[in-house]
């Protein structure tokens, strides 16, 4: 069974300065400077295909794992980490400009569709919910519409059946549903409880690690930049600030008696 | 335009689905027609049994198991292409929202916080161009988008105000039940959650963050938090470290709370996570670094360690 995990690079946003998100108007921020993660849902999704390769053992289902992101060349090291981690092919559409990728999730997600049909089709292909960044949710539904696979959305859990099935839990109101779907289908990865990757052995790094990315220019596979119909008009700052009063008593039991008896007590009594 | 809401009957929290597409309306679209509510679920009498409405007709799509491929097949056949849209904020009207707009060529937002009519009042059936605001870069920054393609398809953001309901059924225009096999589907079971976590609706919130450092001194927050009258939530860093599991989390991915108080310890206060407390009525925040974003963002705040403070803390309300 063919598996493609799509994942998207973002910068660190906890670490870009105040100022930086009090401009008015803007139509991008600057967050250049900030060091790159991996998208926190993107990153639960790769590690629940490593965890779905492991269940197979034994189930005479090979799993053959590939990655692909939209980004910079930076993002490259990522697709490294995942050839350490046993993923047979990683591949990168090169857009350089991060902005471009910001609001445009019509774009990425014809992009790997281009990619899936093109170039090596899947039976599966797992994306995170949404990016921290661009919070556009929109990715993995738009490309199961491109691709006119079925979608399950919210997957918090998945176990190997056979060649052509899969056990896929996912997080609904008030519960939790498990599916066996038949591939091939779109995954849209949310809160999953195995949220951290895995990290690589020295050993596997050097030894998996160096193969070369696939890299694709974005014109080769999809050209059709179009939004649809949605367009950015503005970005403003949000002011949370609270006019906080500082508690500094002395001691930290001192502040937290002047906490209880002058902020806590009576709003608790009234309760 | 005609505006129609789009209801998850299946959810167990349709109420409130509703009750926040009703404070939208009367907040934003004044003016403007609505039509009939569609509501997709398992039977009409689910719908029927709360006994309220937000629109005076509606047309029901049933299907005994909630699949998406087939409630997107009867929405689309009967969309209005110039209708606006308005999906629930729950991860089924985000998904329907984005595909619906895909399938007919409209445009969609997802987690939309306001909507805005452009300024030269056209005639409500001559509208074409809308205005919606929503959070972007992880709650750091509000994005206005014009979207110019119809029909046009949004999902909530969650936590919008709520508007109470008109008492009394739906009056049912159209009863229509989806196909019921689906090829890629083999079997479908749902299961409820064991215990219902009430952040959501809790009073008072202890939140724990990445300055908790370990589950070992979570025994503290846990313990402050039982003599607070309190629910215990944690960040996103402190869930993804599990030492609390995922259904405690409060952010813009986790639970959106209203507490009277809540306070917060070893929370930096980073933006994703303030969503999920920045409508409590007052925070208190404990942390050890004075220039954490959370120290400008509470109403009381103590530079500290937090388990001196949170242990004086159990002593006193012992």
């Amino acid at each position: 069974m063919k598996i493609l995990g799509c994942f998207k690079v973002v910068p660190d946003l906890d670490a870009i300065v105040e100022q930086d998100w009090e401009v008015e108007n803007q139509r991008a921020v600057d967050t250049g400077y900030a060091k790159l993660v991996w998208n926190c849902f993107d990153e639960g999704a790769l590690e629940m295909m490593l965890r779905l390769s492991e269940f197979s053992e034994g189930l005479n289902v090979v799993f053959q794992l590939s990655a692909l992101t939209v980004g910079r060349e930076k993002t490259e090291g990522f697709l490294k980490t995942l050839y350490a981690l046993g993923f047979s092919e990683g591949v990168r559409i090169c857009v350089e400009e991060e902005r471009e990728l910001l609001f445009s999730p019509e774009w990425v997600s014809g992009l790997i569709a281009a990619y899936v049909e093109k170039i090596a089709m899947q039976d599966v292909v797992l994306t995170g919910t949404q990016s921290s960044d661009g919070s556009n949710q929109k990715t993995p539904y738009l490309l199961a519409e491109r691709l006119g696979w079925p979608c399950i959305s919210q997957v918090v859990g998945i176990e190997p059946v056979d060649g052509e099935h899969l056990k896929v839990v996912s997080q609904v109101s008030g519960g939790r549903m498990v599916q066996q779907v038949k591939t091939p289908c779109v995954l849209a990865v949310g809160n999953a409880p195995c949220a951290y990757l895995r990290i690589p052995t020295l050993r596997d790094k050097m030894k998996l690690g160096k193969r070369p990315v696939t890299r694709f220019a974005p014109e080769e596979l999809c050209r059709d930049k179009g939004n649809g119909g949605l367009q950015l008009a503005a970005l403003n700052p949000i002011d949370r600030k609270r006019n906080t009063i500082l508690i500094d008593k002395g001691s930290p039991e001192e502040n937290a008696r002047c906490l209880y008896e002058e902020y806590l007590k009576e709003r608790l009594s009234a309760l | 335009m005609k505006y129609h809401f789009v209801v998850n009957g299946y959810a167990k929290d349709a109420r409130r689905q509703m009750e926040e597409q009703a404070g939208f309306a009367r907040k934003y679209l004044g003016g403007l027609v609505q039509g009939e509510a569609i509501i997709y679920c398992k039977s009409a009498e689910d719908i029927q049994e709360l006994q309220a409405n937000h629109a005076k007709e509606a047309i029901i799509i049933t299907g005994s198991q909630y699949v998406p491929e087939a409630i997107l097949e009867t929405l689309c056949a009967r969309a209005d292409s110039g209708g606006l849209y308005i999906f629930g904020s729950d991860g089924s009207g985000v998904e329907l929202a984005v595909r619906m707009a895909a399938r007919l060529s409209g445009s969609s937002a997802t987690e939309v916080g306001a909507l805005h009519l452009p300024e030269k009042q056209e005639a409500a059936y001559e509208i074409c161009k809308l205005y919606i605001s929503k959070k972007v870069y992880a709650n750091h920054m509000e994005a206005v988008f014009s979207m110019d393609q119809g029909p046009f398809c949004i999902s909530l953001a969650r936590g919008v105000g709520r508007q109470e309901l008109n008492q009394g059924g739906f009056a049912v225009k159209e009863e229509i039940a989806c196909k019921p096999q689906w090829e890629y589907l083999v079997s479908q079971e749902f299961y409820p959650e064991d215990a219902e976590v009430g952040l959501a609706d809790a009073k008072v919130i202890l939140a724990a963050g990445r300055g908790v450092n370990g589950k070992v001194n979570m025994a503290v927050v846990d313990e402050a938090a039982k003599h607070l009258g309190a629910e215990v939530a944690v960040s996103r860093p402190a869930a993804m470290n599990v030492w609390k599991p995922m259904d405690r989390l409060i952010g813009v991915s986790g639970v959106l709370a209203e507490p009277e108080i809540c306070i917060t310890a070893g929370v930096s206060g980073a933006a994703a996570f303030y969503a999920g407390i920045e409508k409590s009525k007052f925070i208190a925040a404990i942390n050890t670094d004075g220039n954490a974003p959370i120290m400008k963002m509470a109403d009381v705040a103590i530079e500290g360690d937090f388990l001196p403070i949170l242990e004086e803390l159990i002593k006193i309300s012992k």
